[in-house]
């Protein structure tokens, strides 16, 4: 997940917390928002639906979020 | 009813003294007694139509949230609508005299007005479906009762706001569309005058519905807080858009009052009353000499009318906000920012943060995102032009504001292609000449694209853009000159978006030493005076 914000946002010293808002990051807005989930998504196998990507205000909900979403999946394909 | 007018004047503090003999569940009911009076002072007619779209997203809330309406909720809602098809489009209150040389009487002959009568009988059979359909749907497995209930919501209020904006627009155009293919087409046209501020408020009741359903906050079953959400006075006809989880808890709990908030509320209202009446109204016979005019125009012409357009529909539109929230902040309730300082923007995608963020968060969050995640290629650029194609035309039933729409598309693209190429740097490392320039080079982008929003037609656009680019007419200006209210208030207007702008706080004004910020209330008060003598106009906003 780190290695994805740090190639988009071009960023290769950017250390990820969970209060982390878009705010804190240049560039963060909601295009590069939704490259970001779109990458997310092609890197870890997953699939977001848009009113989850709406809700998300740190890096410490979309963690969850994609925690949620690999306990969800059946086992051996996460 | 206008803010900056005398009936304003007189029904703000009835309701400020009202709402402060009350407690809470009464200040509601009262606040929604008013709304309905605020709005049906152009014309009560359009009630029904706010009523319409209150009971069907009540209805479909629940459905959605809780799988089944009580007895009473039902009845509420059944009786709320076909109350107001009685009240609001059945009667004609015209008919009904209340004084005059023949005194008090009724002119039974014309009391019920026939088209009235089809849309109580519409009411009546939509209550009855309704409450016929109530059990079935509400024994359907929960997906299924879901998706009716949020397809129902989004058909109702799309179909309402489709039949009243943009059916004689869509028929006009089909119409000019088969003459240009050889057809001599003559389509049915419908007799409509557009409701005031429709686009607002089907927009906000419309999140409601959405918002239940993505389990973004549960739906509200009492009836009077939700119709109050739908209708709220301050922001009903011409925003800030509100989000159900911002306004609705704020509605539903008792509010309470701070001094500032009072003083920080008056100010927004002499801010906005300043906006509207000394600049907007003070520049608008400048911008139509040159919009409006039948002769030939130059290009300098071209270029100062429409700097001052920028400035109109800013003014306009931003000032109507600020007395939104300033009357509301009187209320005790917090609205959305509406405007950041948006002329000084580097770039589309921040002009988009900074300029009608209510409107811009709302396609954003429910037009785009779900554009792009149910797509499953997922083509972000497509789903963007879509949106703001969309974004143009909600302004207005006219192919300049879809013209207007996609340019800004189209520059978001650009932009987002750019920036995938050179990220971001650090706003913080940027230096402050590039700052300068890159507001410069943006403003000058968007100052053409307002030509494109007032633009009457599409031979208005050639003609003036032909204009901007050959010079014509040379350094003649034949525009007339802005009223004396503008030309003080436009650069202190300067400074105080700057002030904003540079500390990213929109309070910064308070931070003035007292004697200043007196002199500025003062100024803001004699350039308001000065600026009754313009020739008011209405809203620019109110149309859309």
């Amino acid at each position: 997940m780190t290695d994805v914000f740090r190639t988009l946002f071009r960023q290769p010293a950017l250390e990820l917390h969970d209060d982390l808002t878009s705010e804190d990051v240049a560039g963060w807005d909601s295009l590069k928002h939704v490259s970001l989930m779109i990458h997310l998504e092609q890197e870890l196998g997953i699939k977001f639906h848009s009113h989850e990507v709406v809700r998300l205000t740190n890096v410490g909900e979309l963690r969850s979020l994609i925690r949620e979403k690999f306990a969800r999946q059946p086992a051996g394909q996460a | 009813m206008l803010f900056n007018s005398l009936h304003f004047l007189l029904f703000l503090p009835v309701v400020l003294g009202a709402y402060a003999m009350l407690r809470h569940r009464g200040q509601n009911r009262m606040l929604l007694i008013a709304s309905y009076v605020f709005y049906g002072w152009w014309d009560e007619r359009f009630l029904f139509l706010i009523a319409l779209s209150t009971v069907v997203d009540y209805w479909c809330g629940l459905t959605i949230g809780r799988g089944r309406l009580t007895g009473r909720q039902r009845l509420v809602a059944s009786s709320w609508l076909a109350l107001s098809a009685l009240c609001f489009v059945t009667i004609n209150w015209s008919a009904v005299r209340l004084g005059g040389p023949e005194g008090i009487g009724v002119d039974w002959s014309t009391l019920i007005d026939p088209l009235g009568g089809w849309a109580l009988c519409g009411a009546l059979g939509l209550v009855a479906i309704a409450n016929l359909f109530h059990g079935l749907v509400s024994r359907l497995d929960e997906d299924r009762r879901r998706k009716i209930g949020l397809c129902t919501s989004i058909v109702v209020n799309l179909t309402v706001l489709g039949v009243f904006k943009y059916f004689n627009f869509f028929v006009g155009s089909a119409e000019d569309a088969l003459q240009g293919l050889g057809f001599d087409a003559q389509l049915l046209r419908l007799d409509i005058v557009l409701p005031v501020g429709i686009s607002f408020y089907t927009f906000q009741t419309m999140c409601y519905t959405i918002d239940v359903y993505r389990g973004k906050l549960p739906p509200t079953a009492r009836f009077l807080d939700f119709a109050l959400y739908v209708a709220y006075f301050p922001q009903l006809v011409a925003g800030p858009i509100e989000r159900p989880n911002e306004l609705l808890p704020r509605l539903q709990n008792p509010r309470h009052f701070e001094l500032a908030q009072i003083q920080r509320g008056l100010y927004l209202i002499l801010l906005g009353l300043f906006k509207k009446v000394a600049i907007a109204d003070g520049v608008a016979a400048s911008v139509y000499s040159i919009y409006n005019s039948t002769g030939t125009v130059g290009g300098l012409d071209v270029a100062a009318a429409t700097l001052l357009f920028c400035v109109q529909v800013y003014c306009d539109f931003s000032g109507y906000s600020d007395i939104a929230r300033g009357v509301s902040k009187l209320l005790g309730i917090d609205l959305v920012t509406n405007f950041r300082a948006p002329f000084f923007s580097r770039s589309p995608a921040e002009f988009w943060q900074r300029w009608h963020i209510s409107l811009s968060t709302w396609l954003r969050d429910y037009l785009f995102m779900p554009l792009v995640f149910l797509d499953p290629r997922r083509r972000i650029y497509l789903a963007l032009m879509i949106t703001m194609l969309v974004g143009g035309l909600w302004h207005g039933a006219s192919w300049n504001f879809v013209l207007w729409g996609g340019f800004h598309g189209l520059l978001l693209v650009v932009h987002a292609v750019y920036r995938d190429r050179w990220p971001a740097p650090d706003p913080r490392a940027v230096r402050r000449w590039r700052v300068v320039a890159g507001i410069a080079l943006f403003f000058a982008i968007n100052w053409y694209s307002f030509l494109l929003f007032r633009a009457g037609s599409f031979a208005q656009i050639f003609d003036f853009t032909t204009a901007l680019a050959t010079g014509a007419g040379g350094m003649h200006l034949s525009m007339k000159l802005p009223a004396l209210s503008a030309m003080l208030g436009i650069p202190l207007l300067l400074g105080l978006d700057l002030l904003e702008y540079a500390t990213g706080d929109a309070l910064a004004y308070r931070r003035v030493p007292a004697w200043a910020r007196g002199a500025l209330y003062a100024f803001l008060i004699f350039v308001i005076i000065m600026g009754t003598g313009n020739e008011p106009t209405e809203f620019i906003y109110f149309q859309f």
